[in-house]
């Protein structure tokens, strides 16, 4: 059953016995009202009647002329005259004198009704009781009315109730409907659907535009929340892809190799050949597998921040690096302008050697890379130039793709795996920082890391 | 004997497909990226069989498709997805082959389209023996030798994975079928039989603890 249908009903039903039971009470009360008005003229006539009677009989007396027939007379004339008024009088003589008191009483019977009003004379007379009695003959006749009209201003008022409550309640809520079928959308997966509202007055600004207003917010963050958790899990599935793959072809050498060992006829030196490839994709497995593990430790750990002197940084990578160097005859200028950096030292070691590797792999025999960094008001910042083959606009956007390489022959002869940028990239997001690159072909890449530098920190040394 | 070409970036892979492929006695031409591939086939060079990577430096083997012209095509590439092989065997390719690769199946392949492009050798010498596969003859010193439909399927298998030793399982499948349910015994009897009625007792060499292998010399 529909809400509106529920209050409509309950209203109406409420209404309805209230007025009935209103108007009931009314009938009644009002009814008695006109029974009390008749008793109490009854009693005004029966007073008046007596106060008539002793007057006449006191002039009767006055005139000795009080007398049994003769008072049986005046009262006769008494009695045609209420006659008229359907009121019947009569006059009785008790035996022993009583007070002179009114006494009336209503009596009510089925359909009918009757005033029955007596009182003795007052003194000397008061052996004489009048009686009087009148039968409401229209009293029937008036319930009847009463009760007609109440029944059609009842029914009428009913008629009417039905109709506007009706057109009220639908009216009132129908956005209820809407917001109901807008939820039903949402429900259905279909987020972003909105409800329709009306904020526009303060009579419309109720709870159910509130609540309209509430759910659209609810609709379009959930659509936000699944579309960022699409995205991250299309990352990730782009992140296993690429792991398979990268997987796929070291085993497939390995396989292949041992393969070839095993069963083909080969000479002592393709065999040789064959096991020095299986033993340069399992390290590269291997490697991979190393890196892979140290790139969630990266996601995982929290950083200690602690001052970093560069010089020292910039020696150890020369150190590591020697071999790399050596073989191209290359160069690293530090161009440092402050001598520290605050963050953590093995992050700042790491996220420099990949960048460096990136950097030497790009140079030309013969070439410099600079190693620069510099404050700029709350940041410092890091560079790294090579001048060598640099890298079109398309590949720079993928390069810090987990296993993306743009030279993949001069890289895997390296004995890189492809992970060199993703790591740093992972790093400069732990360090809080932001990363960026810029490259012309042939002339050279610049990487751009901005860390943030506590200001506390900026004099020392 | 066939001139065939590999495209693949992975260097290992790209010899070991050649080795593989010049134990069969083909004859190989390697290309490591895409850009260096598209030359070569604009520049006219015929094969007659190309081995194609799908994910190739600056071109990759779906667009390389457009300069094969009437080559077939075998793609070769850690791209498994049914999506990928579609787009492959949809863009003209002749099958789709998917890393990692065995070295027998590898050869089965590439021999089924050189039957189909009629690119196959149809005649083989080994020693004396002269083995004509497409009329099913084997002649030895120029005297027709008898041989049984069993004994000229195991030689065809033993022709087809020349210089690849195979174990008697394998040689029971690949020979007598799946449902064959004979012991690696008949091997042993069926190759005493070939080695001495086609005088291939110097050929048809006995690998220890692993099989036979058909070796013939390549040819210079």
């Amino acid at each position: 059953m529909r809400i509106w249908q529920k209050i409509y009903f309950v209203t109406l039903l409420l209404f309805l016995v209230m007025l009935n039971v209103g108007l009931f009470f009314a009938a009644k009360s009002l009814f008695s009202y006109n029974l009390a008005q008749e008793q109490k003229k009854a009693e005004t006539d029966c007073f008046f009647i007596c106060q008539n009677l002793e007057h006449d009989f006191s002039i009767l007396e006055r005139n000795g002329r009080y007398r049994e027939n003769v008072v049986a007379l005046l009262f006769g004339s008494y009695q045609a005259y209420y006659k008229k008024q359907d009121i019947i009088l009569s006059l009785e003589k008790t035996d022993k004198a009583e007070a002179s008191v009114l006494r009336s009483e209503v009596i009510k019977g089925g359909k009918q009704a009757e005033i029955f009003a007596e009182r003795n004379l007052g003194d000397p007379y008061q052996l004489y009781r009048v009686s009087y009695h009148k039968r409401l003959v229209d009293f029937e006749a008036v319930w009847d009315a009463l009760k007609r009209t109440f029944v059609t201003v009842s029914l009428v008022t009913s008629i009417l109730l039905c109709l506007i409550l009706y057109v009220l309640m639908r009216r009132m809520l129908k956005p209820l409907g809407r917001l109901n079928e807008s939820v039903a959308q949402i429900a259905r997966g279909e987020y972003g659907q909105t409800a329709p509202y009306n904020n526009q007055s303060v009579w419309d600004k109720d709870e159910i535009s509130e609540l309209s207003l509430n759910i659209n917010k609810m609709s379009r963050t959930i659509q936000r929340q699944i579309a960022d958790l699409e995205k991250e899990s299309e990352k990730k599935q782009q992140l296993m892809d690429n792991m398979a793959h990268e997987l796929k072809t070291p085993l497939t050498s390995i396989y292949g190799y041992a393969e070839y060992v095993k069963y083909a006829k080969a000479s002592e030196e393709e065999k040789l050949e064959g096991l020095t490839y299986i033993m340069e994709e399992s390290r590269r497995l291997a490697k991979m597998s190393e890196i892979m593990l140290s790139m969630r430790l990266y996601e995982k750990e929290s950083p200690a921040p602690e001052k970093v002197s560069l010089n020292a940084v910039a020696t150890h990578l020369e150190k590591t690096l020697a071999g790399k160097l050596r073989e191209k005859s290359l160069a690293i200028r530090r161009e440092f302008e402050t001598e520290t950096a605050f963050a953590e030292e093995t992050l700042l070691i790491n996220l420099f050697r990949n960048l460096l590797e990136n950097a030497i792999r790009a140079s030309r025999a013969g070439d410099d890379i600079v190693f620069r960094t510099f404050r700029r008001e709350e940041t410092q910042i890091f560079e790294i130039i090579d001048f060598g083959i640099g890298m079109e606009e398309t590949e720079l956007e993928r390069i810090t793709e987990a296993f993306y390489r743009v030279d993949k022959a001069r890289s895997r002869k390296d004995g890189g795996v492809g992970l060199g940028l993703s790591i740093a990239n992972l790093i400069v997001k732990k360090l809080g920082g932001t990363m960026a690159f810029a490259s012309s072909p042939g002339k050279g890449t610049k990487a751009t890391v901005i860390l943030q530098h506590p200001n506390n920190n900026v004099k020392s040394l | 004997m066939a001139n065939i070409l590999i495209v693949e970036d992975e260097e290992p892979i790209n010899q070991l497909i050649k080795q593989n492929l010049t134990l069969s006695g083909h004859i190989c031409d390697q290309l490591y990226d895409g850009r260096t591939a598209k030359q070569k086939l604009e520049s006219g060079a015929s094969y007659d069989l190309i081995i194609l990577d799908v994910m190739l430096p600056y071109i990759d083997g779906f667009s390389l498709m457009q300069y094969v012209g009437e080559i077939p095509v075998i793609f070769l590439t850690a791209k498994s997805q049914i999506a990928d092989k579609l787009t492959g065997l949809g863009s003209g390719a002749w099958d789709y082959l998917t890393k990692p690769f065995e070295m027998l199946e590898l050869i089965a392949r590439v021999h089924l389209v050189l039957v189909k492009t009629q690119k196959a050798d149809q005649k083989i010498c080994i020693g004396q023996t002269e083995i004509d596969l497409k009329a099913r003859k084997a002649i030895v010193d120029g005297v027709e030798a008898e041989l049984t439909r069993q004994e000229f399927a195991l030689l065809e298998i033993l022709i087809l994975n020349q210089n690849i030793a195979l174990s008697r399982e394998k040689l029971l499948d690949l020979a007598w079928g799946y449902d064959y349910m004979g012991d690696t015994r008949t091997v042993d009897v069926h190759i005493t039989k070939l080695r001495k009625k086609l005088s291939l007792e110097r050929h048809i060499k006995t690998i220890y603890k692993t099989g036979y292998r058909l070796e013939i010399e390549k040819e210079k």
